[in-house]
């Protein structure tokens, strides 16, 4: 199966990424002022349904190659006896410049509901912030949450509390769950990134157990290369 | 039009003086040295940043992108989960999309850290409907990460939201712009 979102971030911002952080190492200052006009990615999907019978995104937005900012809004959205949800959003911002880069991307979705009610959820967002000077470069998903979600049937975290990162769930039947799913990769001085997938359903064959498809609900990325 | 009725927030005006004195140590010598690379026109002095203000069931989400030649834009989406009424909350949940920057400048009282503008915009509300707004906004970048020590205000009419970031983070740019104030930056002024 063809990955869209998972396991880290997308082929542009890892080549941005590798760039960054070879180009730093071998390359003279002007060539690097020449060569390297772009040090900052970012992506945003509200949702994204990724199955055996095609690939659906919701309110998705790329940072564009310049830096600047980017964003999507959906009223509502639904995948027959798959998905639905309602006001979602993806923003991704970010720049560079001489004294450092700056990416940032929320997405988010409300009032989420997969797969005929396995799962839902009250509110869904994902933060992921990534930033870097002449002092090194980190990545954080502060400030994402997930409201009222249940899986199963059952509440996996108290009233308004966000499950730890990366929370397990088994679906059977289904797969799993990884609720909080977050991804930082980089070498944290000339470049670091961050994909948060606050709900990623794998979904599994059977009898095999490899995965056939995946129901991701707010999934942002961002990275920044020096 | 909306009416202007909620009052000024001065909560955040503390946490940000102390965050600004937080910020002010002198930057590590053992650093490794890095390549400079440049990526904008820096005689153009912007702003840019995204992330979330305050928690719960009553928040905001953001992310803009302002210049000083009077270029870019501001999505802002108020959440109000528990309805209308409460906290922040009297005109419901909304979005509001600003795709112009009128006016942009540093507010004199702290054109180091922080920017401001001004444009117009639309916002749709909930029940679908949608109404066009001027908006301010004010927002400063105090370090890395933004979360806890950067600031942003954003007022439409009958709406005015300020405080420091939950998530996410602003980043000033380079180069000198006019002085510039607005509703905003009487927030972290008075």
């Amino acid at each position: 199966m063809k990955s869209i979102v998972t396991r880290g971030i997308p082929r542009s911002l890892l080549a941005l990424v590798a760039l960054g952080a070879i180009s730093g190492h071998t390359l003279p200052a002007g060539r690097w002022q020449a060569q390297t006009s772009y040090g900052v990615g970012g992506q945003g999907y509200a949702a994204v349904v990724n199955l055996a019978t095609g690939t659906q995104q919701f309110a998705g937005a790329a940072l564009p190659a310049e830096g600047g900012m980017a964003n999507a809004d959906l009223d509502n959205a639904a995948v027959a006896n798959t998905f639905t949800a309602s006001t979602l959003t993806s923003i991704t911002t970010g720049m560079a410049d001489s004294a450092g880069a700056s990416a940032q991307t929320t997405a988010e979705a409300a009032d989420v509901n997969i797969l005929n009610g396995l799962i839902t959820a009250r509110q869904v967002l994902a933060v992921a912030a990534s930033y870097g000077d002449q002092q090194g470069a980190a990545s954080e998903a502060g400030g994402s949450m997930l409201l009222g979600v249940v899986v199963n049937g059952v509440p996996l975290a108290a009233d308004d509390a966000t499950p730890a990162p990366n929370t397990r769930t088994d679906l059977p039947g289904v797969g799993y769950v990884v609720l909080n799913e977050q991804t930082v990769t980089g070498d944290g001085v000339h470049s670091s990134s961050m994909t948060v997938n606050m709900i990623h359903v794998y979904v599994r064959d059977a009898l095999t157990g490899v995965t056939t498809g995946e129901i991701v609900v707010g999934s942002a990325q961002s990275a920044v290369a020096l | 039009m909306m009416q202007r009725t909620q009052a000024l927030h001065l909560a955040p005006l503390l946490a940000t003086t102390l965050v600004a004195l937080a910020c002010e140590k002198p930057p590590n010598p053992a650093a490794p040295k890095q390549p400079s690379f440049v990526t904008v026109d820096e005689k153009t002095d912007r702003i840019t940043g995204g992330g979330k203000l305050d928690g719960g069931r009553d928040f905001a989400t953001f992310g803009f992108n302002a210049r000083s030649d009077d270029r870019g834009e501001i999505e802002w989406v108020q959440h109000c989960l528990d309805g209308m009424g409460s906290g922040f909350c009297s005109l419901g949940s909304f979005t509001f999309h600003g795709s112009s920057v009128g006016r942009y400048g540093a507010p004199a009282e702290d054109p180091t850290h922080c920017r401001a503008w001004s444009g117009t915009g639309e916002a749709k509300f909930q029940d679908g409907s949608t109404a066009d707004d001027g908006f301010d906004v004010a927002a400063c970048d105090f370090g890395q990460p933004g979360r806890g020590m950067d600031f942003i205000c954003f007022s439409l009419s009958g709406y005015l939201r300020s405080g420091n970031l939950s998530g996410g983070n602003i980043q000033r740019h380079e180069g000198s712009p006019e002085n510039f104030e607005n509703a905003c930056s009487k927030v972290f002024t008075t």
